[in-house]
C-alpha cells in the first residue's frame, strides 16, 4: 500500500500511474525508468522502498562465501563503488532504488557490503534493497571475537539498527539469526 | 490522520514542535518519509542551494585538564607522549603557508591548557590577523570561552570583547557534546556544564556575534536526551536568532573510554539530520559534517534537510584521533562535485553566510538527456552481475 505522503508526492509528480503499476509488482519499463532517473531522490527510494516492504517484508538476507554466488533467486548488484572520481552515493542509491523497481518482486535485490562499505550497504536498505552479501573475513578482528564472528555480529547489528530482520544465508540453506544459539 | 502526519502539519504551518513530537519523529520508523518531510522544510528555506566554504582547522594545542571519555584528542598534560603546545610563530607560519588564495575561515578549537596566560590567546589571534588579515577567525569553543572566564576571573562578556578586539570573529558549535546533566555528569564532567555552554552563546548573540551549535550523538544518550538538546537550542534561538548554523557530530569509538561502545549508523546519521532539520526550524542552515559522518552519508543527508558541508578543512585531527577514516581535506572541486551530484546547488561561502560565489547546477544537455535514456537499458543491465 502507498502511504498518503507517498502518494501525494506521486501525484504532484504526475507519477502516480506508474506508482501504482510498481506496486501491483508489475516491473517497470524502459521509459518508466527514464522518467524514474530524472524524479526526486527520495520519491523514487520512497517508491523502491513501499515495493520493497509490499513484496518481500522486512527480512534482509544476508549472503556470504558461496551462497552470495549460487543464489538463484537474488539480483546481486555490481556497483562501481570505492573510486574518487566514480559514482557518488546518491547516484549509487538511485541505482539501487531503479533495479528494485525494475525486477520482477519474486527477486531479491542485494548489494555487497565490500563493494559499498558498511554505511552505504546500510543507507541501501531503505533504498530497496532487500540483501547484503560479501565475504565476512576481510576486516580487522577484535580482541575477543574472531574476524569472522565480529564482522558478522557488526552487519547484524547494522541491518536491526535499520529496523529489520536479519537471515543469513550460508551454503545452501537460510539461518534466521534468532534460531542460532 | 497519523501521528506522524499531525507532526507535519505542524510544522509546515510553523507551529513549535513539542518534546513529545520530537520524540515521535526520532521513533519513526519510515526514514524516508522523515527525509521528505524535512526536504521539504530545506527546500522551503533553501531551494536547492547548498553551501560550503574554503577553510581550514587548526589545533594549537591538545593540552586540556578536562577529562572527556569521548575525546581521543586532548592529553592531559604538557610533557605526556603525544601533548604538543605550538608557538605562535609554528602557529601563524600554519596560516601564512595555507596554499589557497580563496581561504575564507580559520577554524580553531583547542584543549584547555591550565598554563597559557589570557594574553597568549590575545597575541596568537592578533598574529593571525597579521598575516592574513581577510580571514574570519571562527576561533574558541563556548566551552574554551567559559573556561578563560572562569581561569581569568572575567565574565563571558568580558572574554569574548577582549577576544573580538584582538580579531575573534564568531564561535563555533563545539562542546555543547549533550546538554542534558544526566548525561554530561558522565562523559564531560569536569568542563562547562549545559547551562554554561548556552549561557556563553548568549553572551556572545548579545554582543552580536554570530556562532553555531552542535551535538555529539550516539553513545550512551537516549533519544530523549538528543530531543532535549535540540529544545534547548532551540528555545535560545527563539530569544536570541544567534546561531547561524547547527552541526550534528557522530561519535567515534577509537583511542577514547567508551570504545566498547558501537558508533552510530548511517541511518542513524540521517536520521538525526532530518530531526535536527525539523526541530529547529528557526535555526536557518543544517550542516552535514563531512568528517563526521563520511562523505558518501554527508552527500546523501543534503536530501534529508542539510544545506552545508562544511569545507575544505585541510588537516582535521580530532575526529581522526578517534578513528576517523575520511580524507584529511578535500579540495573545492570535490566539494561542488558532490553537491552538483546530488542535484543541488553549489554555494561558496564565508563564515557569516555571505555568498562568494553561486556556481551553476550540473547541466544536463537535453541530448544527453535522450542519450541517457537510450542506454538506461543497458546501463541498467550492465549494474547486475552475470
Amino acid at each position: 500500500m502507498i502511504g498518503r505522503m507517498l502518494r501525494n508526492a506521486l501525484q504532484h509528480a504526475g507519477l502516480l500511474e506508474l506508482g501504482e503499476r510498481a506496486m501491483r509488482g508489475e516491473g517497470l519499463d524502459l521509459p518508466d525508468i527514464a522518467t524514474l532517473e530524472r524524479a526526486d531522490l527520495l520519491l523514487v527510494a520512497g517508491l523502491a522502498d513501499a515495493v520493497r516492504r509490499q513484496h518481500r517484508g522486512d527480512e534482509v538476507r544476508l549472503l556470504s562465501g558461496v551462497a552470495a554466488k549460487r543464489e538463484p533467486d537474488l539480483l546481486r548488484l555490481n556497483l562501481d563503488a570505492g573510486r574518487s572520481d566514480g559514482p557518488t552515493g546518491e547516484e549509487l542509491l538511485r541505482r539501487i532504488a531503479l533495479a528494485r523497481l525494475s525486477t520482477p518482486c519474486s527477486k531479491s535485490v542485494g548489494v555487497s557490503f565490500e563493494q559499498l562499505g558498511l554505511e552505504l550497504a546500510q543507507t541501501a536498505l531503505a533504498f530497496g534493497a532487500d540483501a547484503l552479501w560479501g565475504d565476512l573475513e576481510t576486516r580487522r578482528t577484535l580482541p575477543l571475537l574472531s574476524g569472522k564472528a565480529a564482522r558478522r555480529q557488526e552487519i547484524e547489528g547494522l541491518v536491526q539498527r535499520s529496523g529489520r530482520r536479519v537471515r543469513w544465508v550460508e551454503g545452501a540453506q537460510a539461518v534466521p539469526v534468532e534460531s542460532r544459539s | 490522520m497519523s501521528r506522524f502526519e499531525a507532526i507535519a502539519e505542524k510544522i509546515r504551518t510553523g507551529e513549535a514542535p513539542s518534546f513529545e513530537d520530537g520524540l515521535a519523529l526520532y521513533l519513526e520508523p519510515d526514514l524516508l518519509r522523515l527525509g521528505q518531510l524535512a526536504n521539504e522544510l530545506r527546500e522551503r528555506k533553501h531551494g536547492d542551494r547548498t553551501y560550503f566554504n574554503v577553510n581550514m582547522r587548526l589545533e594549537v594545542t591538545n593540552v586540556c585538564g578536562a577529562s572527556c571519555s569521548f575525546c581521543a584528542f586532548a592529553k592531559l598534560e604538557e610533557g605526556a607522549p603525544g601533548a604538543r603546545t605550538m608557538t605562535h610563530e609554528q602557529a601563524w607560519q600554519e596560516l601564512a603557508s595555507h596554499p589557497d588564495a580563496k581561504l575564507t575561515e580559520l577554524h580553531m578549537v583547542n584543549g584547555l591548557h591550565p598554563d597559557l596566560p589570557f594574553e597568549w590567546y590575545e597575541d596568537l589571534l592578533r598574529g593571525f590577523k597579521r598575516v592574513r588579515p581577510g580571514v574570519h577567525l571562527k576561533c574558541f569553543t563556548a566551552v574554551e570561552i567559559h573556561f578563560f572566564a572562569e581561569k581569568f576571573a572575567m565574565t563571558h562578556a568580558q572574554v569574548l570583547s577582549r577576544l573580538r578586539a584582538a580579531g575573534l570573529g564568531s564561535l563555533p558549535g563545539g562542546g555543547a557534546e549533550i546538554l542534558h546533566p544526566e548525561v554530561r555528569a558522565r562523559i564531560a564532567p569536569d568542563k562547562a556544564d549545559g547551562d554554561q555552554y548556552l549561557a556563553v552563546h548568549r553572551a556572545a548573540h548579545a554582543l552580536g556575534m554570530k556562532t553555531n551549535c552542535t551535538m555529539l550523538y550516539g553513545h550512551i544518550e537516549t533519544f530523549e536526551h538528543r530531543v532535549d538538546h535540540l529544545l534547548r537550542l532551540r528555545a535560545l534561538q527563539a530569544d536570541t536568532g544567534g546561531f547561524q548554523c547547527f552541526i550534528p557530530l557522530a561519535f567515534h569509538n577509537e583511542n577514547n573510554s567508551l570504545q566498547k561502545l558501537p558508533e552510530p549508523t548511517a541511518v542513524d546519521d540521517l536520521r538525526t539530520i532530518a530531526v535536527s532539520r525539523l526541530l529547529l526550524d528557526n535555526i536557518p542552515h543544517i550542516k552535514a559534517y563531512w568528517v563526521s559522518m563520511g562523505v558518501d552519508t554527508a552527500q546523501i543527508a543534503l536530501r534529508f534537510g542539510a544545506d552545508d558541508l562544511d569545507g575544505t578543512i585541510v588537516h582535521e585531527t580530532i575526529y581522526h584521533s578517534a578513528g576517523s577514516k575520511v580524507p584529511m581535506g578535500m579540495t573545492r572541486e570535490q566539494l561542488v562535485r558532490l553537491i552538483r551530484e546530488a542535484g543541488r546547488v553549489p554555494v561558496e561561502r564565508d563564515t557569516e553566510y555571505g555568498v562568494i560565489e553561486e556556481l551553476p547546477r550540473a547541466h544536463v544537455p537535453e541530448a544527453a538527456m535522450k542519450v541517457r535514456e537510450r542506454n538506461a537499458e543497458r546501463r541498467n543491465l550492465s549494474v547486475f552481475s552475470r
